[in-house]
């Protein structure tokens, strides 16, 4: 069983394992997969038919599986490897370093991400799947003046008492599910793309590792909020249109939400 | 099944400007049953169109309301932009996948702002290279 920690508190070695565990999925391949598996569920999500990805009460489930399976993959490469998370609501100077992430771009090579290990110059991280025609990573930090959410925010979303509300998508209110993926309330997960903006802003998001980070924060939330709220659990149950009820399969595979309920067999955070 | 509907929005896309044609000719009526005929029981209404250069890139898109279901397309040079409407009203692009914007010409805008120099590609248009 592994356990998942802060990114600000790994040790250099730690961070080194993750970094070339990422590269060896880009190199053989594994990697593309997992970043075409998310464009096709961020394009075929929609408030007005089917959505299991996104703007859905399986956003969380769905992802806590699609993280699952990449961590999986990072630990065919090095069974000590576990995905770290990014509290966002702290200021991190451990993130966006050249032995890890790497920086930010700049606005005259159309925010390219310039060094570190994900940079194209390296010669390691070259975009293949994708949603538009950037063969680079790029990222542009703070974009518009935009401020990552602050504890404050996500304390009046971890204080919703109910998983989710009709009808079930991107309007939802009152609901923990669609406030911490952030279309109401504070604007959370979302915020975080956006902030990031670049690569992460779009469909193919993931093409970013720091995707993997921001989504195995998102994850520890609900976790904390599962154990906060015990008896709060995953909504809808049956008969729904369009959304996985909570026995329902998740495509594109058979998990259903509520076999993603308990993580603590998999993983647990630190 | 999503094909289907995106190739009907096409066709809407084309009816909706024919009928944008004729209305000026005083036959909007019949053009008007025509597409009722094709869509079923439901009028297409129009949402907004637009056509225009945002910083040195052509955009051009349109949004229709039929019914409940909402159509809409856009391109920017003539590719492709993915776009969807919200259900609140609002759109979203897979250039800007976590925003929302209130028009479709304002979501096609910032997927230009965002995009800089580069161009908007659909789903599997690359593999492997």
């Amino acid at each position: 069983m592994g356990i998942r920690k802060n990114q600000a508190s790994l040790t250099p070695a730690e961070r080194t394992a993750f970094v070339n565990a990422v590269l060896a999925l880009k190199q053989n391949g594994t990697y593309d997969q997992f970043v075409q598996q998310h464009i096709v569920r961020a394009n075929g999500d929609s408030d007005w038919s089917t959505r299991i990805g996104h703007r859905a009460p399986s956003f969380l489930p769905w992802h806590r599986k699609y993280l699952i399976d990449f961590e999986a993959a990072l630990q065919s490469i090095n069974p000590s490897v576990t995905i770290p998370y990014w509290d966002w609501t702290v200021a991190t100077t451990t993130l966006w370093t050249n032995d890890f992430m790497g920086p930010t771009g700049t606005s005259g090579t159309n925010w390219r991400v310039p060094t570190g290990p994900f940079a194209y110059s390296g010669g390691a991280w070259t975009l293949t799947v994708r949603s538009d025609s950037a063969n680079y990573l790029r990222r542009n930090l703070g974009a518009g003046g935009l401020q990552l959410p602050s504890s404050f925010d996500l304390a009046s979303v971890m204080g919703l008492t109910t998983y989710d509300t009709s009808p079930w998508n991107s309007t939802s209110l009152n609901s923990f599910r669609n406030y911490l993926e952030g279309f109401r309330g504070p604007n959370l997960h979302n915020r975080v793309h956006n902030w990031v903006s670049g690569t992460m802003a779009g469909a193919g998001s993931p093409n970013d590792p720091v995707f993997w980070l921001h989504h195995c924060n998102v994850d520890r939330l609900w976790s904390e909020w599962q154990a906060q709220h015990p008896t709060a659990t995953y909504q809808p149950a049956f008969g729904t249109a369009d959304v996985a009820d909570i026995d329902e399969p998740m495509a594109p595979w058979a998990t259903t939400p509520r076999d993603m309920l308990d993580h603590s067999g998999l993983y647990t955070y630190a | 099944m999503h094909v289907h509907e995106e190739e009907n929005a096409r066709v809407l896309g084309r009816r909706r400007f024919l009928v944008r044609g004729l209305v000026g000719g005083g036959v909007a009526v019949a053009a008007g049953a025509g597409l009722i005929g094709l869509s079923g029981n439901a009028q297409a209404v129009t949402l907004e169109e637009f056509d225009e250069i945002y910083l040195k890139r052509h955009i051009k898109g349109w949004a229709v309301n039929e019914g409940v279901n909402p159509r809409c397309e856009a391109t920017i040079d003539g590719d492709a932009l993915h776009v969807m409407r919200n259900g609140d009203g609002t759109f979203t692009t897979s250039v800007n996948h976590y925003e929302s914007f209130e028009t479709l010409r304002d979501a096609t805008r910032r997927a230009v702002e965002t995009l800089g120099d580069l161009r908007p590609e659909s789903q599997s248009a690359h593999h492997g290279r």
